[in-house]
């Protein structure tokens, strides 16, 4: 595995801004400043033992118990009997000066050890759950790795479930989930680099890419932005994302996001670089283009063309989630001639009495839904569903009844509810409901022209967007008609095949041809 | 940003295509057909011809200057105040024919499908958007012209296609009711607009990536022949719909979509339509604003180019609402001024520019 640790790079950084503090040969000494450092810190354990033959040798044991949990913490132990096989003789025998050999020489040891020697070392070494093991006499400590925190097991993810495909999502823990990934992709070629984030949190962070499928600009580019975030404190990817993407302020995510590891690969399969951060499961796929959010991941586990229908029902969907509701009130007070004249009189029927004017009524019931949604996701479930019926009586049923709403009005929010829901990213459908108000007022003042000029803009939004330099709007931006096929209809894993050989001569017409 | 943006051969001559094509696909039929009646279609063709006149002339100083526009070469073979000054009087024609593309536009929005809004909004709006297209740079109008062009194309396609019943052919003779005089007088208002147009696109031509195994210069003149195809195909098929009485109507392919009918259910679409039609306009307005744009940063020497969009935008937005008092004054100026106005100021200059080139040379 090829996992490159940035460790020393940022001891380097820390030798900087204060200098390091040796330890000292006094045992006493060490235990104070240890104890000055993290005072008002109860979940810190002091052990101290005695050992040697006449039990006249001191050492301590020092760790964070609560990040310790499952250890048992008499490391001093297994000090020593690493040391038997070796020196040959009783646990009882060791003296402070076969430890010290033994471990400056590196000899074989049980497990892991870093042998260290500075204060600030030892401070930061027990907050990432090592335990250490200090001497009387010995002006260097032993360091052990024993974190260990009670964590989710992998389990189905809740927000991307599939019919067929495997059941796996990513845990709250980096390693792990690096794990899942790396054992679907057995490859050299598979990059994984881990650093520490955040000045308080020294959150670890990760991303990984598939050497020579990811494009050399685009890499470039995500680790100059990698490397802008030094002291910035990172919870969750979407920190991450936010502060890495092009545009802050765009109704459009830059990135995709995912909890399933097989995405995960199949994305670092397509040329993208995951970012993922420890104590989180999302896991973040650079560089995000607009098309690939109308993508879901069962997809490809589906056949080709009910998948390709799929796929032209959640476009629709999107676009319907976006206008249904502007297109309608343009209809209803522009251009009436455009509806049939049955239609427009069942319209015209069920709209008498209203007290609003189309755009007034439209708004408050998106309102009401918009409400309902946020709702239903705040509230325990029990009561969440209890809400969710009393919602709909009040959206569908009452509102007509009291007179605030056409039954027609309610047969498009519906709509415009359900489509946006069809889309399989959550963050991608939030733009469409963004981006609907406009369009309203749009088309409540101008018709058809307001609502162009809305499209317009949203056109030219998307145009100019770019993730990590990359154009967003990609296949349809600079039209690209080999790659944009693969938008509307999921073409046979064989087709796709020959594209991926041929994806390295694409990749350099890209970069000759520019825009 | 990019310090200097290029784009590539087909992307210039989409924006060619789209420029040439773009507002005049809802403009150009009422008043020829008003002028030439049945011949109208030869006029948009013998104008089309001129048109490769103007664009062999803008082609050649391309191939002679090409990283630099035509205001720089000017400025470059022509005594300092010279070139000043036909860089001025570009500036002002341009500002004027694109003020009178955006009251076309806003004419044809309150004439056909919004009677009671007024002008000003209408103008507002879409330059409003034009500059800000503008200010994102010509990539992002290539690119984004690139879906429009395709989608104003699949809109005049089904026009025609959808009212394949309506068709007469028989309404086509005769072609020269009056002899070759309204066909030479509609032939010299489409020399003013829209083929003199082709002169203002030699400010975006240094922006082409040049691509040697493509032929470039080829394909701008299939591109100028295509246009003139498809306004000679909009006209006869307006014809052939409407027979005589096509010569009263003002938007005559907005009318052609307006009788579409297929079944009960597609009747009265012209505001769909209609709609799409303006994306033309849009670019259109866009690719002026630009030009305008370029004009006047490359005359001054001035190097923050996006600061001046807005500005711009207002002063075409101020000439736009108060040119023009009313229809008759915006014909008077597009059938009759355009052409004096762009042969004198802008084409003679260019003459007089190539010409010094030969000279030089």
């Amino acid at each position: 595995m090829k996992v490159r640790r940035h460790r020393r790079s940022e001891n380097n950084q820390q030798e900087d801004s204060s200098p390091k503090t040796q330890l000292s040969r006094k045992l006493e000494d060490n235990e104070t400043a240890i104890k000055a450092i993290f005072t008002d810190c109860e979940d810190i354990i002091y052990n101290k033992f005695q050992y040697s033959s006449q039990y006249n040798e001191k050492a301590l044991v020092v760790f964070c118990e609560t990040i310790v949990q499952n250890e048992k913490a008499n490391l001093l132990k297994e000090v020593m009997q690493d040391l038997i096989p070796h020196e040959v003789g009783n646990a009882t025998e060791v003296e402070l000066k076969e430890i010290k050999e033994f471990f400056i020489e590196h000899g074989v040891t049980s497990r892991a050890v870093n042998v260290i020697d500075k204060l600030e070392q030892v401070s930061e070494k027990l907050l990432e759950g090592f335990i250490v093991v200090m001497f009387e006499g010995w002006n260097k400590a032993l360091a052990y790795d024993a974190f260990a925190v009670e964590k989710r097991s992998v389990g189905e993810p809740q927000n991307e479930v599939s019919v067929i495909g495997p059941r796996e999502g990513t845990i709250e823990n980096l390693t792990k989930n690096l794990g899942l990934i790396r054992s679907r992709l057995k490859s050299d070629k598979l990059k994984v680099k881990i650093q520490k984030k955040g000045e308080q949190t020294k959150s670890k962070v990760a991303y990984a890419y598939l050497e020579g499928t990811v494009p050399a600009d685009t890499l470039k580019e995500f680790e100059k932005r990698f490397d802008e975030i030094n002291d910035e404190e990172i919870l969750e990817t979407s920190y991450f994302a936010e502060l890495m993407e092009d545009s802050t302020y765009s109704p459009f995510p830059q990135f995709k996001t995912t909890e399933r590891p097989d995405v995960a690969v199949s994305a670092l399969l397509g040329g993208k670089i995951i970012a993922l951060v420890d104590g989180t499961p999302t896991v973040l796929i650079c560089p995000g283009l607009f098309v690939e959010f109308f993508q879901s991941p069962s997809d490809y586990y589906q056949r080709t063309l009910f998948s390709s229908l799929i796929r032209m029902l959640r476009i629709t969907g999107y676009i319907i989630s976006l206008s249904l509701p502007s297109i309608y009130i343009a209809l209803s007070t522009f251009h009436t001639e455009l509806i049939p004249s049955v239609l427009l009189l069942a319209i015209l029927d069920t709209r008498e009495g209203m007290p609003f004017p189309a755009l007034v009524e439209a708004l408050i019931m998106l309102f009401f839904f918009e409400l309902l949604q946020e709702a239903s996701l705040r509230l325990p479930r029990p009561i969440g569903s209890a809400v969710s019926i009393v919602g709909a009586l009040v959206i569908g049923d009452a509102s007509i009844n009291a007179g605030i709403a056409s039954p027609m009005m309610v047969v498009v929010v519906a709509l415009t509810g359900i489509a946006s829901f069809s889309i399989p990213q959550y963050e991608f459908g939030t733009s469409s409901r963004i981006l609907r108000v406009p369009l309203m007022l749009g088309a409540a003042t101008l018709g058809g022209f307001g609502l162009m000029i809305g499209f317009i803009l949203i056109y030219l939004h998307l145009i100019s967007l770019r993730s990590l330099g990359q154009p967003y709007f990609a296949p349809l931006g600079p039209i690209r008609n080999g790659i944009l096929y693969d938008f509307i209809f999921r073409s046979p894993l064989s087709k796709q095949l020959r594209k991926h050989k041929q994806s390295n001569v694409l990749s350099k017409a890209n970069e000759k041809g520019g825009s | 940003m990019k310090q200097i943006e290029t784009i590539n051969t087909l992307q210039m001559i989409l924006l060619f295509q789209a420029f040439i094509t773009g507002s005049t696909i809802i403009n150009i039929q009422g008043p020829f057909i008003g002028i030439a009646e049945n011949g109208a279609w030869i006029s948009i063709l013998l104008a089309n011809g001129l048109g490769a006149v103007v664009m062999m002339i803008v082609l050649f100083m391309y191939e002679r200057y090409p990283t630099l526009s035509y205001v720089q070469y000017t400025k470059v073979l022509m005594w300092k105040p010279i070139a000043y000054l036909f860089g001025i009087s570009l500036a002002l024609i341009v500002i004027l024919f694109t003020a009178n593309i955006t009251y076309g536009m806003g004419q044809f929005l309150t004439t056909s499908m919004l009677k009671e809004s007024p002008l000003y909004i209408f103008h507002f709006l879409i330059i409003m958007v034009a500059s800000l297209t503008v200010r994102q740079g010509i990539e992002v109008m290539a690119r984004m012209f690139h879906g429009m062009l395709y989608f104003l194309f699949f809109i005049i396609l089904s026009i025609l296609v959808l009212n394949i019943t309506h068709y007469h052919p028989e309404y086509l003779q005769p072609v020269l009711l009056s002899g070759w005089k309204p066909v030479l007088h509609a032939t010299y208002v489409g020399i003013g607009f829209p083929y003199m147009d082709i002169m203002y696109f030699a400010m975006i031509l240094p922006y082409l990536k040049r691509e040697k195994d493509k032929p470039f210069k080829r394909w701008m003149y299939a591109g100028l022949l295509l246009n003139g195809i498809i306004l000679a195909v909009t006209i006869i098929a307006s014809i052939m719909v409407f027979g005589p009485m096509v010569t009263y109507e003002k938007f005559p392919i907005f009318q052609l979509a307006r009788i579409i009918e297929i079944g009960e259910i597609i009747q009265r679409v012209e505001s769909v339509f209609g709609i799409a039609l303006i994306i033309g306009t849009y670019m259109k307005i866009t690719m002026m604003l630009f030009i305008i744009n370029e004009i006047i940063t490359q005359l001054f020497d001035l190097s923050n180019k996006r600061a001046f969009v807005f500005p711009l935008g207002l002063l075409v937005y101020l000439f736009s609402t108060t040119s023009f008092n009313n229809e008759i004054e915006l014909g008077e100026s597009g059938l009759i001024m355009e052409t004096i106005l762009a042969v004198s100021l802008g084409f003679i200059p260019l003459l007089i520019v190539a010409g010094r080139s030969l000279v030089k040379r």
